[in-house]
């Protein structure tokens, strides 16, 4: 079977019933999604929703159980050599050689990618304030962050997939993380993908945000759509939380003090509607801010976070 | 790629000085406790079981710290995740992983080889002996491609994972038929089947290695080629026989299996007897003499013929390249005349003064232990006493040796008793007290020694019979110390007496009569004649062979041992028999149990297989029945296609009931979910419902998702 040779698209990842299990549990089950080029791409989920198995098999390290992905139109599964290095993958942990010094990782990387930017890594890592002679073993992890960030970008990859690329970076690293990517995307037709629990980084430098609940994509669209379809209603409810099942949208509600704050998306007047036959008394209604969006969304991976989870069909 | 493989000759370079310190910590420690260190097979045999021990552990050891390490998920994606394919990563971890065992156990070996050829001017030894040991070596990388398959192996580490190891030991033990005494062609062929089945390592462990998902199962979708599905197949066949075997063992012990088993003996009147013992439990006596047939060698019974000329070209002495044995003695002696040989650990040289001289020999090499004298008189570095008149022939034996003498060891004179053989017959020395006995007087007589179970007497290292050929005479002269088990007879010393004499037949008046011991107990040495043990299935007996000083050619005689002698043996049990056909795999026991024994050949030594057929059949009917009905839940379990289950059952029929389990060792773990057509439950991997066809539904929505994208598009576009 050849590769499967196709156009030019605008889109850089595909993936179509993507689905992976491990053991007898589906940890990704049956995902679509499209990341067009030149975006920068959030992927938001909490742990152990399959952010990072769906990047693993995006960039065909681990085989799917079914389902296919494609990165620059390649099949995942069949990435070649000079298909590989037209990406950059950074692991999630910035794994690194302890043995080797900073300068030695960038001898490894150089020497086993075709394109290498050598005044890029060193630009990049004196951002991240580390030396050439430093040990890896003695960063810090934020200094790891830099080192890794600067060998992945310093072969020029036209598709950058960070995977939890600012775990444990205090502030200052963190906006030198953020912006490095976002100079190294605005720099040319460069599209990337990272996942991150972080939300205001992801705010911050990401203009498509796709999230996963419970192995699914829940969220695939542009960052002011998010915004833009979800809003947040303040409402009086007695105690009986069960009538709030009959609200059509409800992605997540929670209870502050003797109110409820509903989070729903594409509120109309269904919504309105069914909110005053449940008796709530519809106080105010906000679009939510993209935090309080995607923490809904995120909240319904986890039943405990939230009174009230609308119950899957 | 240069950039790769100097980072794993980095990584994996510092595990070099333990490589070394294994390999060579385990030659040092162990070779220079072997008694028979430079003269014979020994030393191939011992650098053979050390370089197999020592390879093996620094193959595997090397092997998991490169790949498991590797395998690590981070580790993986980072090292994986670069302009090189994982085949050429694969080759780069090879280079760099057998280029350091090359280094750390070939580093030992070839300063060993070295150090054999230095000294192999002055000594008889040789360094073609360390070349069934490189040949060990290279079989070793078995456990080096192990590792690799245990390190990606994503099954569990208390289920299939480790049995590659076990496809090592197979492939390492095959390995060791380069010991076998054998011509060297046959043994290249023998080693035709580990070898295969080291490529099939090879290839299974690159296979693992560029698939492995370091993820859990399901991995229906990785590739399982053929060289992994033959290793986990053999590896499961040789672990339920050892299984099987141990259960075997323990149970016809109790019912104590009575065995029988053959030697040939000279008798007084010199004619060769076919003895017949059977093995008993009691420790004093283990075996009993139960027959005896006395052939004669003047009735026609002998035949004669033509012997394969003896393979003069090789001069290697003691290897076991040269496992036709003329040379041996010849070799020995025309290294140096004056070389007496060897007793318990202690060499001896008789000196052109007379005296003897004893060397300890251990890798540091050659220490003076103590100088012999005419008079019993030993001191170190010293000649205090009267030199021997004549030839000393051969010391036969050291009492004491256990505490062995050292030149700084005032113990030296505690040494008991001690026989030579000298010109004029036997002396006995008894050194303690300084006194020299001349038990039997035989003047300018060739001598010889031997022992009917060299092993019994190993405590002293000696001989438990002495041999004198005089006036076409063979004069006995038998040890007094008893027989028993070694812990038994340590301290008791030996004194030799007047036995018997036997008459030499003709044929073998001429030439020198030396009786010489090989390390494999098959053959029995005279310098011009052998007895050599005959164990093959067609033509069971013995073989004596002869020839004279000059002459290349060998003749021989065959002394075939009756089949009903040795198909013959009630005492077997029957549970025995059946528990054979139980657990040794159908496709191996059909021969034994249908052909053969039809034709005449005893299938089993020990065994009368005719008298339990129906035990032997019924068994291997039940295993037949047992493999089948667990090799179809094992296809079931792991959702095995109807043409792979069919195919397996079969296998099942041949290979007993290891195919079930090498059904789970290959093949990964199958998961299910109904479906929603047609109510049966499907595999999760395959797109399509195996019953009913149907493709997987897309969960459904819950009403809260924003999708802004096209579906359609992207289907287009990845099937494009």
């Amino acid at each position: 079977m050849g590769r499967p040779s196709i156009i030019k698209s605008e889109i850089a990842i595909e993936a179509s019933g993507l689905t992976r299990y491990y053991g007898s549990k589906p940890i990704v089950r049956q995902i679509d999604f499209a990341v067009p080029r030149g975006s920068v791409t959030g992927l938001l989920g909490l742990n152990g929703t399959g952010k990072t198995t769906t990047i693993r098999m995006l960039v065909g390290l681990l085989a799917p159980t079914r389902g296919r992905s494609a990165v620059l139109g390649i099949d995942s599964q069949q990435l070649s050599p000079s298909d590989r290095a037209r990406i950059g993958f950074a692991v999630e942990g910035h794994f690194l050689y302890n043995w080797m010094s900073v300068a030695a990782c960038e001898r490894f990387q150089s020497g086993t990618f075709p394109r290498w930017d050598s005044r890029l890594f060193r630009d990049t890592i004196d951002r991240f304030g580390i030396s050439l002679d430093a040990k890896v073993s003695q960063l810090s992890r934020g200094q790891r962050a830099g080192v890794s960030l600067a060998l992945t970008l310093s072969s020029l990859p036209e598709l950058l997939i960070l995977d939890d690329p600012a775990l444990g970076l205090d502030p200052v690293n963190r906006r030198a993380l953020n912006e490095t990517i976002l100079e190294f995307v605005q720099s040319g037709d460069r599209t990337a993908l990272l996942s991150s629990h972080l939300l205001d980084d992801v705010e911050r430098i990401a203009d498509r945000i796709l999230i996963m609940v419970n192995g699914r994509i829940a969220v695939d669209c542009p960052l002011e759509s998010l915004v833009d379809r979800v809003s947040c209603c303040t409402v009086e409810l007695d105690d009986d939380t069960t009538k709030l099942g009959q609200i059509p949208r409800l992605i997540h509600a929670r209870r502050v003090g003797k109110r409820c704050v509903l989070t729903l998306v594409d509120f109309d007047s269904q919504t309105q509607d069914a909110l005053q036959r449940i008796g709530g008394e519809n106080l105010s209604r906000n679009p939510a801010a993209f935090d309080e969006a995607a923490i809904a969304y995120l909240s319904r991976s986890r039943g405990s976070e939230s009174f009230f989870t609308p119950s899957q069909p | 790629m240069n950039a790769y493989l100097f980072k794993e000759l980095r990584e994996t370079a510092r595990w070099l000085p333990l490589a070394w310190l294994i390999f060579a910590g385990l030659l040092y420690v162990a070779l220079p406790q072997m008694s028979n260190l430079y003269l014979t097979q020994g030393l191939a045999d011992r650098l053979v079981f050390q370089t197999a021990i020592g390879g093996s552990l620094v193959a595997f050891g090397l092997g998991l710290a490169q790949f498991m390490l590797d395998q690590r998920s981070s580790a993986r994606a980072f090292l994986v995740h670069r302009s090189l394919t994982p085949s050429q990563l694969f080759r780069g971890k090879l280079l760099v992983g057998l280029g350091i065992y090359a280094l750390g156990v070939g580093g030992p070996l070839m300063l060993l080889t070295l150090y054999l050829s230095w000294i192999s001017d002055r000594f008889p030894c040789t360094p073609f002996q360390t070349i069934p040991a490189w040949v060990i070596s290279i079989f070793c990388t078995a456990f080096y491609f192990a590792a690799c398959l245990v390190s990606c192996s994503n099954a569990r580490w208390f289920g299939t994972r480790c049995f590659p190891i076990v496809g090592s030991i197979l492939i390492v033990s095959g390995a060791c038929v380069i010991l076998a005494p054998e011509l060297l062609w046959i043994v290249a062929l023998i080693l035709c089947l580990p070898a295969f089945g080291l490529i099939a390592m090879i290839r299974a462990a690159s296979e693992s290695f560029v698939f492995a998902s370091s993820a859990p199962s399901p991995t229906a979708n990785v590739p399982i080629g053929w060289e992994r599905r033959f290793i986990l197949t053999i590896t499961s066949i040789a672990i339920v026989a050892a299984i099987g075997g141990t259960f075997r063992s323990l149970l016809t012990q109790q019912s104590r299996t009575l065995s029988t088993y053959y030697d040939l003996k000279i008798d007084p009147s010199g004619d060769p007897n076919l003895v017949v013992y059977q093995n008993t439990p009691d420790i004093n006596e283990p075996r009993k003499l139960v027959q005896s047939i006395r052939y004669t060698m003047e009735n026609g019974q002998l035949l004669s013929e033509e012997s394969t000329k003896p393979n003069a070209k090789l001069n290697d002495r003691s290897c076991y390249f040269i496992n036709r044995p003329k040379g041996y003695a010849e070799l020995i002696f025309q290294w140096n005349p004056n070389y007496l040989g060897q007793r318990s650990g202690q060499n001896y040289f008789q000196m052109n003064n007379g005296f003897v001289h004893s060397y300890g020999l251990s890798f540091q090499g050659w220490r003076l232990d103590h100088v012999i004298g005419a008079n019993g008189m030993t001191e170190n570095g010293r000649y205090p006493s009267e030199p021997f008149s004549g030839r000393v022939r051969q010391i036969i034996d050291y009492g004491n040796h256990a505490n062995g003498p050292q030149p700084e060891n005032p113990s030296t004179n505690a040494i008991p008793r001690m026989h030579i053989v000298d010109g004029d017959g036997i002396v006995e020395i008894e050194l303690d007290k300084k006194q020299v006995r001349r038990i039997g007087n035989l003047p300018g007589s060739q001598w010889g020694w031997g022992t009917s179970s060299p092993s019994l007497f190993q405590g002293h290292q000696a001989p438990r019979y002495l041999y004198f050929f005089l006036d076409q005479q063979i004069h006995v002269y038998a040890s007094t110390a008893r027989q028993g088990d070694i812990e038994s007879v340590q301290d008791e010393l030996p004194t030799y007496k007047f036995d018997s004499k036997i008459d030499v037949p003709s044929e073998f008046k001429s030439g020198v009569f030396q009786f010489w011991f090989g390390a494999t107990g098959h053959y029995t040495f005279f310098e011009n004649m052998l007895i050599q043990v005959e164990n093959e299935p067609k033509r069971p007996g013995y073989r004596i062979a002869s020839s004279s000083p000059g002459n290349s050619k060998l003749k021989s005689y065959e002394f075939p041992i009756p089949k009903s002698l040795i198909t013959k043996d009630t005492e077997v049990s029957p549970i025995g028999i059946g528990l054979l056909g139980a657990i040794v795999p159908p496709v191996a026991m059909f021969p034994y149990a249908v052909f053969l024994p039809f034709l005449g050949v005893f299938p089993y030594p020990y065994y009368s297989i005719p008298d339990h057929i129906g035990w032997l059949v019924g068994a291997l009917v039940l295993q037949i029945a047992i493999a089948m009905i667990l090799a179809y839940l094992a296809a079931q379990q792991r959702g095995l296609s109807a043409r792979s289950r069919t195919l397996w059952l079969i296998l099942s029929a041949l290979l007993g009931p290891a195919s079930s389990l090498a059904i789970l060792a290959i093949y990964p773990e199958c998961f299910r979910e109904p479906c929603p057509r047609c109510d049966k439950r499907r595999r999760v991997e395959n797109e399509l419902c195996e019953h009913c066809g149907k493709a997987w539904d897309k969960p459904a929505d819950e009403g809260i998702e924003i999708i802004e994208t096209s579906s359609n598009a992207i289907n287009e576009a990845v099937l494009a």
